[in-house]
Formats: structure tokens, sequence, C-alpha cells
């Protein structure tokens, strides 16, 4: 196998990854959780994960807690393939440094928890209520952008794939199929411009949901009460 | 709405001459004519997005004036899915109408055959369900003119006299005005009260049908390829569904294709025609086992319906390769062979796909939607392009929801979602 089907593929592979962790899954109840309260989530785990084993497991099942509780126990797989990624690559560049394979696992499960963390609070990011927070705090026209951002992100990611696919088997280099996506991606600039030109002015509205704000608010008061006690 | 004397300079091409028009309150127009003749560029001028967005010089009398009626009027773009600025069908809706709740979200949704799709995320939705959308959210904030671009080019029959009727009520029941642009005539016979052809950037009323010559040329003169080569492939799925997806989107899909042979995958929006040829593409370079593909494959190639992905070159004369220049004049563009291939019509780029193809001696070549947004001329020149090409030996698999592409077929696979 060259090492241009090899990179063509792994690119591919991170593509997709990528699309089914954050993009691919329409808009749940579970997305609709004020993100203040899933940034103080994220900060106290990020907290709890500079402990030891222990501390980093019970940070491992509030994420598990938090995607099974808001229905996307699916996303889970997507977001602990993608968050191995860093993991293999600390575990790897730290071995000759600890020389130790359980001083090197110590460091890669720290990289798996605090990347996985993130991934959950970015799938749980609601782009509509950043929007809605924006044009409360005056920003009316920058408002679109968090949306937009959403919207054209997996339009372009797929396109790339694509063209990644077809350069694949035309055995043509990957830059040259990501060179083409850039392309495409600069054609869709100046498309997507015409296209929502006319629309009237954009004014976004977000509701929460009590129940999953409640659910998340409860696992956030069980870390903060093991980060006291422990 | 009228206009006298319009014309419009685009990169200092006189695009537009001497475009004059009257449209009534609550009228429906069709405007028809080959492709690059202005039509886009003369609903994107009366919506102000020339000079706004693009670049160009704009003269002549418009009253309204295009300010005004860029506040009023509303441009459903040729491709829908760059009309949709939001992530989630509720989100554009209240984002861009006045109705704010979740329940009239959903009522509203009912009534434009969309209802079900609340929290669906926008970059799942077909093209029919995107222009359903765009009518919703005209009709709810205020916006009096639609001007809608080559609006059936990728819907299939069904979904096109589906948003016939849809149009047709937001005329009669809503009061809007509508100026359509279309090569299909026919389609819109019952709705439009006029039809409007422009050709060359000059506009003329009055018009039956300008594409009845090249329609019965197309009838008459396709016909499928009648050298069937060595070598066939076959292709088999049992089964395949997307990861999360809880019923198979393809199942039991089973045909064979030979060199020389064209055989053309049909199906509705949305039945998984496309999927089917990226499953196939894809288990090709991984030599997955999801599909079968018995015989020899040789080598194949997928050209997706935006062609522009499966370039890869700057070029037409660099993508075919010095020994692949006698294939550009096969399919018509030795006249475009140092043209940036970003400067191409999408017919051209998916003719020089078809060349680059032939130069690079695929034996089989998977294409999706070949003929979207072409009007019967630029479809005629694709579709005979197919056909000589697969006598020079290449096998074609075609999706596509195009009754022309069926004229030249040597089979037709029907896949239909359960």
């Amino acid at each position: 196998m060259s090492v241009v089907k090899r990179l063509t593929d792994l690119i591919r592979f991170f593509t997709s990854l990528l699309f089914k962790s954050i993009f691919i899954h329409g808009d749940i109840a579970g997305r609709h959780v004020p993100t203040a309260l899933n940034l103080a989530l994220l900060t106290v785990q990020l907290l709890i994960a500079r402990g030891g084993v222990h501390h980093m497991l019970v940070v491992l099942a509030s994420i598990t807690a938090v995607y099974v509780a808001r229905d996307s126990h699916k996303v889970i797989r997507y977001a602990a393939v993608l968050a191995l990624v860093p993991t293999g690559w600390y575990f790897l560049a730290s071995l000759p440094f600890t020389l130790s394979l359980p001083g090197s696992g110590l460091i890669a499960l720290r990289v798996f928890t605090v990347s996985l963390s993130f991934l959950c609070f970015f799938y749980f990011l609601n782009p509509v209520e950043i929007s809605t927070l924006m044009k409360w705090l005056g920003l009316r026209k920058a408002s679109l952008y968090p949306v937009f951002t959403w919207r054209v992100v997996p339009h372009i990611m797929q396109d790339a794939e694509t063209a990644l696919l077809v350069g694949e088997m035309k055995r043509v280099e990957s830059w040259r199929s990501l060179a083409i996506s850039v392309v495409t991606t600069d054609e869709y600039v100046s498309l997507y411009e015409e296209g929502t030109y006319t629309k009237p002015g954009y004014d976004p509205y977000f509701r929460y949901d009590l129940g999953h704000s409640l659910i998340t608010a409860a696992i956030l008061t069980a870390l903060l009460t093991f980060h006291a006690v422990v | 709405m009228i206009v006298r004397g319009l014309n419009v300079w685009l990169d200092s091409q006189h695009v537009l001459r001497d475009v004059s028009l009257e449209i009534n309150d609550g009228e429906a127009v069709l405007l028809v004519g080959p492709s690059g003749s202005g039509k886009s560029t003369l609903l994107k001028t009366l919506s102000n997005i020339i000079p706004s967005v693009i670049k160009g010089v704009v003269k002549g009398r418009c009253d309204p004036s295009p300010r005004v009626l860029g506040d009023v009027a509303m441009y459903i773009h040729q491709e829908p899915w760059f009309f949709v600025s939001t992530p989630y069908v509720w989100s554009e809706v209240v984002g861009f109408t006045k109705i704010k709740s979740l329940s009239g979200v959903r009522e509203a949704l009912g009534e434009f055959g969309l209802g079900g799709h609340v929290t669906r995320t926008t970059y799942t939705l077909s093209s029919g369900e995107i222009q359903r959308l765009a009518f919703l959210i005209a009709v709810n904030s205020g916006k009096d003119l639609l001007l809608v671009d080559e609006v059936s080019s990728y819907l299939d029959r069904r979904n096109s006299e589906a948003l016939v009727r849809l149009a047709e009520k937001v005329v009669k029941e809503y009061g809007k005005t509508l100026l359509i642009v279309d090569h299909n005539v026919d389609l819109w016979s019952g709705v439009v009260s006029r039809t409007l052809y422009m050709s060359e950037g000059t506009l003329t009323e009055g018009v039956e049908n300008p594409f009845s010559d090249a329609l019965k040329h197309l009838s008459e003169d396709l016909s499928p390829p009648h050298q069937r080569g060595d070598g066939c492939l076959s292709i088999h799925i049992d089964s395949f569904k997307f990861p999360d997806a809880e019923e198979p989107l393809l199942s039991n899909v089973d045909f064979d294709v030979c060199r020389g042979e064209v055989v053309v995958v049909k199906g509705s929006s949305g039945s998984g025609k496309t999927t089917l040829l990226k499953i196939v593409a894809s288990e090709y370079v991984k030599g997955g086992k999801a599909v079968k593909l018995r015989g020899s494959p040789g080598r194949l190639v997928f050209v997706p319906d935006n062609p522009l992905l499966y370039l890869s070159s700057p070029t037409p004369a660099e993508e075919v390769g010095r020994e692949g220049l006698k294939y550009l004049e096969y399919v018509g563009l030795s006249s475009k062979a140092e043209t940036p291939i970003t400067k191409l019509s999408s017919g051209e780029r998916r003719r020089l796909a078809m060349a680059s193809a032939l130069a690079r001696g695929y034996e089989y070549v998977l294409m999706d939607e070949p003929t979207a947004g072409l009007d019967p001329l630029s479809k005629g020149s694709v579709l005979e392009a197919i056909v000589k090409a697969s006598s020079l030996g290449t096998g074609f698999v075609i999706a596509s929801h195009d009754p022309f592409v069926e004229m030249i077929a040597n089979k037709v696979v029907s896949i239909e979602r359960r």
C-alpha cells in the first residue's frame, strides 16, 4: 500500500469521524442545556482529571452519563475513537521520557479523559443558543455566524471526503484532492452569499429544556461533591 | 414591477441587453432559455444580488428600484442548499420568519409538506424539501416576490409536481408573485400566466415551447450504445444502512454492467441512488465486503454530481494529459483546453470529467446526476458524449432521475425506499 493511499485513507477516516462525532445528528432536547452549565461541567471535569486514575475514571463515568442521559449514547464510540488519536500520540511521545508503560499509560489516560471532555462539550454546544446569546449582547449582525458555521462545515467536510475518495480512485496525490476541496469551498462562499442575500434578517430564538438541564446540574453537583470530598 | 431597458455587464461582458418586462402582483411567470443566456443574471439583478454581491454594471429603469426589490424579493438559488443558513429545520423557520413558537413551527411545516422534520438537520434535506422550506420562509416573512432559479433541476417527476402544486398555492392563497426560471415548460403550464424566453441576453414574450426542437432531437436521436465490450462487472449489495439508521437504505441490489454499456439507476429523491454509487466506489477503493464486485472490476472511477470534485488539475489540458487531448475534442472541449476549470460551466465540467475518465483508461465510470441543471441542448451534448465514450468500451453506471438519461440506457435499475 503506497504512502499516498495510507495518508488519504487516514484523512478520510478522520474527516468522517469528526463529522459523525459533532455534526451528523439533528437537534435533540439534550442540546438545549445552558452553555454556562456545560462549561461549568467541563471545568470541573478538567479539575478532577488532574488527579489519579480513579479521579479520571469518575470523569469518564460522568461523560458517559451525560451522553446517555441526554439521548446521545450512539455518539460515544465516535468520540472515543477520535479521542484515541491524541491519546496514542501522547502515549508514544512520552515513552522515551517516562521509560515506563504504566507512566505513559497514565499520561495517555489523562489525555483521553480531557479529549473526551472537550468533545462532549462541543457535541452538546448548541449554535442556536450561542447566536441567541450574541443577540442579547447586542451582536445581532454577527449572530448568524455560529449557526452558519454549523451549517456549512459538514457540507464542506462531506465534499472533502468525496474529493479524497475520487482522488484515491484516480491515484492522484492527496494534496490535489484537498486543493480541489479548497477551490470548491471558495465557490461555496460566493454561492452561499448569493443564496442567502435576500433572506430576511436573522432573528435567533432559543428555548432551554428543563429536564436535561436538571440532569446536567445533578451530574455537575455529584462531580463537585466528589471533588470537595476526595 | 416594471423594468425598462435593463442592461447588465459582468466581467465587462454584456450579459443582459435592453431587457424590458412587466409583472403584476400575484402573477406567476415562467422564464426559459438556454444555459448561459442570462436568466439567472436577470433574477440576481432584480433581487439586487448584482451589483451588491456579484460585481457588475447595471443600467436601466426598474420600478420599484432594485434596492427596494431586494427587500421585498426573495431569490431561491438554482442549487437550493445554498439558501439554508442554519443547522436545523426549526432554527431556520424561527430565525427567518415571524413564527417563534415550536407549535407554530410544527403547524407551518405541516402546511408545506415538511411535517415531522422539525428537529432534522438541514444538511440532510433534499432539494425539494429545501425549496418547500424556502417557500415557507417567504410566505411567513413578508416577502412578496419570489425569484426561483432552475427550480426542477434536482427534482424527480413526483417532487417537481408537488412543488408546482405548492407554487400554485403560494400564488393563489398567499397572493405572492413568482418569477420562475426552469427548462420544463410543460410542467409549469397550468400555473403560469405567461412564458418569457431569453436568448443571448434579450427577452421575448409569448413563446410556446422554445425547447421543442431540442426535445424532439433528444427524443428521436438518443439511443443506447450498440456495441458491448469484453468483460462485465456485477454489483451486489445485500443490505446497506448508515451507522445510526434504524432501517437499511439499500437492500438486495443486484445488477451487471458490461463494458460499452450504460446502466441507469433510477429512483425518487432520497431513495439511495447517490449512496449506491458512493458505496460501490468506496468498497472498490478499500476492497471491502459490503459490496460484492464479481467478475473483473477493472479500473473504476466515480464522478460526483458536483463534477469539480472529480477534477484534480487546474486546466482541462492538464487534467487529460498530452495523450488525452483527443478526448477533449471528443466531448467538444478542445477550445477550452487552457481555460481554468473554475471558469468552466457545470455541463463543461461534466464533459471534462468524462474526457478525463477516457484519457485515464477507466473501464467503468459511476456518474451521479450528469444532466442536473442543464437545458435540453446541453443535456443532449452530455448524453451524446456518454454514448460516444461507451462506444470506446467504457461501461457507465449513472444515477439519475432524468427520463432523458433513460433513453441512452441499455438497462434501467430501479431502486425505491420501502
